[in-house]
């Protein structure tokens, strides 16, 4: 049986290059033939071997001679073969020049030598590459990106800083114009702790660590800041038709407006907040468990564009402010919404968006001391409204952001006693628009994910315009309270959100007549210089 | 402080940026630009900066253009776009190319339709074996037994309308009903298809196979209906400002087309498109072994084939909604710096001619 299939195989083996695929690939088929006249040479001689010529029956010898004439045919036809190459080979030379080294390489066969030496090349490689990862790179029991940034600032004010009777801190008599700030670091780690490869339903984790550096002291203090596990509920394949969908439990920003989730210094395109922000205390995180997403994303493929045509964020936080516990039995809820008009990528009208936020607050009233309440009696509201539009159609962009709080004071408090705020609500508004410039390809997905070998980033460059008010207190008999903030700036991008920011803000204060102090001055200059590095 | 102090800073700021803009840099009047951009449509493995298949990707490879404009002091930048064709139009809609190498026909149309203005100079690819794979665990053996699975393609690229076209011919008029059809770039597939998080995706499956991670479930062997012609493109306020350096770059290219499809230099080809990594060598062997004659793919000509090409890809991205607006071909396609560079190279006659259906006329 054994023999008939070999003489089988065999006689296929003539009859398929007999035919005229031969012609096509002859140097392909010349070493086919090589292959398989060697293969019949070994089986002849082992038939002859287990089969001495004495004991040989008729039939085996008949095989024996039949694969023998076989090897005689494909021997001929090898040699035909190579004939054919070589003249192939001379035609393709005459028509084309001459012959290319990678041509002649094509057809030279590879010597065991060869392949040893290759085999060895690729153990010493194997061998570096476990010796590198046992003793030079770090390892982590879990998938962790580990980041992190470096902020560098140097300021110059027109009034300085005010005197001090301290003998700490700015110092007893001089008035500080100019200094460097103490440097300030961020690190963060994130990472995967489960990874759906099927369907991106990944549950994720983010730990981030800054320091806070004062005036007074020498030692720096490292705060957490984001802290949370994040699961997406939506498929999260990278796949821009799905929608998005997580579900964040931890520390966190919250998600009110624009520039109150501007708070770290790498994602900050101004040094200084918006008024509002710290004036209605958005600025900073939030203990609690966010739901956030999108909804019916416009995909414009041919641009790589995407637009989810709803984006939003409900929220349940403490409202105690991080690393903290909560203070009342009550939960905030910080709602957002935001539209974004579903054009293409070359519409004026691209990454129009329209967003709006409400943040429902409880507070804890009493009696206040310098340090806050200090024997809560009630609990009060504080309500925050909040309305932004944002238009970002490279190289143009425009912000704009409205915020409203209606805050509960309590009875006692002297604003409610003077009758400033007789109905017992402090109520503030701030707004600001942001009018920004940029040359280079900073913000383009297409230039950022070009192919290049070095550690590429385009450079940016964008200058902008802010224009900010804050009037913590709108009772018309408050009236001298108000800020207006003009800010220029100049941010330098060198790298991925590594920048260098030039701000100069001039401030006016509301002083209702009163004289201009050093503690208030009716305006007030202020040059920065930042460096902001993030690794 | 008066609300109006307010209102008044807006509007004195609202001019600002706009003063800013009309002092942004304009292209320099002289009569040659200091740095000529040129776009590729995609790039190597792990975003090498790297093309491969073509002849333009040779001319980069060999360094042509740098070679044709080094007396001039003209720099040549070139980019390679992971995020392919619509990379390539994102890139070009904020004026950052002047020139594109290699683009597929959905987003060449695609940008057009949606205002970008550029001419047509050069055919940039054609034909060619498409392979539908799968994990190399799958139980498939035909379109049909995929239906209802996912499948991957870089959506908005040329690519995608050939899944299309493929499914449309075993069966599948409405793919984005009968599949669910993701969006990923190659590297990513691969990875999926590693997993076994797609059931197919379209790629050159010899290397594939040969590392286990993938096996064929259809191959459609040159089907001119199934491939469809790449473009080559200059931006149009370069080409009106500088004709006689478009020229210079397209005799180039054709030159290196030429040179391209001598059959001396078919294993030279293979050995540079490696190392982009983009296919391995026994992918380029194999997928190029086929092709007997190599001016049949490597082929620059705007003949009827590349019109038909275009026109077939229109009505075909409409079908499937891929394409909202109408594309007018009158005054897109530039043929006096072809049919210049063929004169000057005596190659009028070199390459075969094709029909609208991809019927060879003149061989």
């Amino acid at each position: 049986m054994h023999s008939f299939k070999t003489t089988a195989l065999a006689g296929a083996v003539v009859l398929a290059l007999s035919g005229g695929a031969v012609q096509a690939q002859p140097t392909s088929e010349i070493r086919a033939l090589k292959g398989t006249v060697e293969d019949l040479r070994k089986q002849v001689q082992e038939l002859k071997k287990s089969s001495p010529r004495a004991s040989t029956s008729s039939l085996e010898q008949a095989r024996i001679d039949e694969l023998t004439k076989q090897v005689n045919e494909l021997r001929a036809l090898l040699t035909q073969q190579q004939a054919a190459a070589q003249a192939t080979t001379q035609a393709a030379v005459a028509a084309g020049g001459e012959e290319t080294k990678e041509a002649i390489e094509a057809r030279t066969p590879a010597t065991q030598a060869d392949i040893t030496g290759l085999r060895a090349d690729i153990e010493n490689y194997k061998y570096d590459q476990s010796r590198l990862q046992e003793r030079n790179i770090p390892s982590v029991t879990r998938n962790t990106r580990i980041g992190g940034s470096l902020t560098l600032r140097h300021d110059f004010s027109n009034p300085g800083a005010a005197r001090s009777a301290s003998s700490s801190g700015n110092g007893p008599t001089d008035i500080r114009q100019s200094g460097f700030n103490a440097a300030a670091f961020g690190l963060n780690f994130s990472g995967n702790l489960f990874r759906d490869y099927a369907e991106g339903r990944n549950l994720t984790y983010r730990l981030a660590l800054t320091s806070q550096n004062t005036a007074t002291s020498s030692s720096t203090t490292v705060n957490l800041t984001d802290a949370y596990l994040r699961y997406s509920f939506h498929p999260s394949t990278g796949n821009p038709e799905d929608p998005l969908g997580t579900l964040t439990l931890g520390q966190q920003t919250v998600a009110f407006g624009l520039d109150a989730q501007a708070i770290d210094p790498e994602v900050k395109a101004v040094i200084g907040n918006a008024g509002f922000v710290s004036g209605l205390g958005l600025g900073t995180r939030q203990v609690g468990l966010v739901v956030a997403g999108d909804y019916a994303p416009y995909v414009d493929f041919t641009n790589n564009y995407r637009a989810p045509l709803l984006s939003y964020s409900l929220g349940l936080l403490n409202g105690n402010g991080p690393n903290k516990a909560d203070n009342n039995d009550y939960r905030d809820i910080a709602a957002r919404l935001v539209y974004t008009l579903p054009v293409d990528y070359n519409s004026w009208f691209r990454q129009l968006q329209i967003g709006a936020s409400y943040y429902r607050g409880a507070l804890s009233l009493g009696p206040a001391s310098t340090t806050g309440v200090t024997t809560a009696t009630a609990k009060g509201s504080n309500d925050i409204y909040g309305f932004d539009v944002n238009w970002t159609h490279l190289p143009f962009s425009v912000s704009y952001e409205w915020a409203y709080g209606k805050q509960e004071l309590y009875k006692q408090d002297t604003l409610v006693t003077s009758g400033k705020n007789a109905d017992g609500y402090k109520r503030g508004v701030g707004q600001y628009i942001n009018l920004g410039y940029t040359w280079g390809e900073q913000f383009l997905a297409s230039s950022r994910q070009q192919g290049k070998f070095d550690d590429y980033w385009p450079k940016s460059y964008q200058a902008f315009v802010r224009f900010d008010t804050w009037d913590p207190n709108r009772s018309a008999l408050v009236n001298d309270d108000k800020k207006v903030a003009t800010t220029l700036g100049l941010n330098v991008f060198f790298a991925e959100t590594t920048k260098l920011q030039v701000n100069y803000v001039r401030t006016r204060n509301q002083l209702n007549g009163a004289a201009s102090t050093e503690a208030k001055p009716e305006t007030h200059n202020l040059w920065q210089v930042q460096l902001n590095a993030t690794f | 402080m008066k609300r109006r102090s307010f209102n008044s800073a807006v509007v004195a700021g609202l001019g600002a940026p706009a003063l800013i803009g009309l002092s942004s840099p304009a292209r320099s009047q002289a009569r040659k630009p200091t740095t000529i951009r040129i776009a590729f449509s995609n790039a190597g493995t792990g975003g090498r900066p790297m093309s491969a298949g073509t002849y333009a990707a040779n001319a980069a490879l060999l360094g042509d253009i740098e070679k044709e404009f080094a007396a001039d002091g003209i720099k040549i930048e070139y980019k390679y776009f992971i995020g392919a064709g619509p990379a390539t139009n994102e890139n070009f809609a904020n004026g950052l190319i002047d020139f594109a190498f290699s683009h597929g026909d959905l987003p060449v149309l695609v940008g057009r339709s949606t205002g970008l203005k550029h001419k047509v100079i050069l055919s940039a690819y054609r034909g060619g074996d498409v392979y539908l794979v799968g994990p190399a665990s799958s139980t498939a053996k035909s379109v049909s037994d995929l239906k209802g699975k996912t499948l991957s393609v870089q959506k908005g690229t040329s690519t995608q309308l050939q899944l299309y076209r493929v499914l449309n011919k075993f069966g599948s008029s409405e793919p984005e009903k009968d599949f669910r059809i993701i969006s990923q770039i190659r590297d990513d597939q691969r990875a999926s298809l590693a997993t076994g998080n797609i059931a197919g995706c379209l790629d050159t499956p010899f290397g594939l196979e040969a590392r286990g991670v993938a096996k064929r479930i259809v191959e459609v062997f040159d089907d001119p209906l199934i491939t469809s012609p790449g473009t080559i493109w200059v931006g149009e306020a370069f080409e009106q400002a500088y004709p006689d350096i478009v020229q210079r770059v397209v005799t180039a290219l054709v030159k290196r087309a030429h040179w391209s499809t001598l059959e001396s230099n078919r294993e030279t080809q293979y050995q540079l498109w490696t190392r982009s990594g983009r296919d391995t060598y026994i992918d380029n062997k194999q997928s190029w072994g086929r092709v007997k004659d190599l001016r049949t793919r490597i082929n620059p000509l705007l003949d009827d084939y590349y019109l038909g090409g275009l026109v077939k890809a229109i009505e075909e991205a409409k079908k499937y909604r891929l394409l909202r607006r109408e594309v007018k071909l009158d005054g897109w396609i530039e043929r006096k710096y072809l049919n210049h560079a063929l004169a000057e190279l005596k190659l009028e006659t070199y390459w075969p001619t094709q029909d609208a259906n991809g019927k060879f006329i003149r061989t």
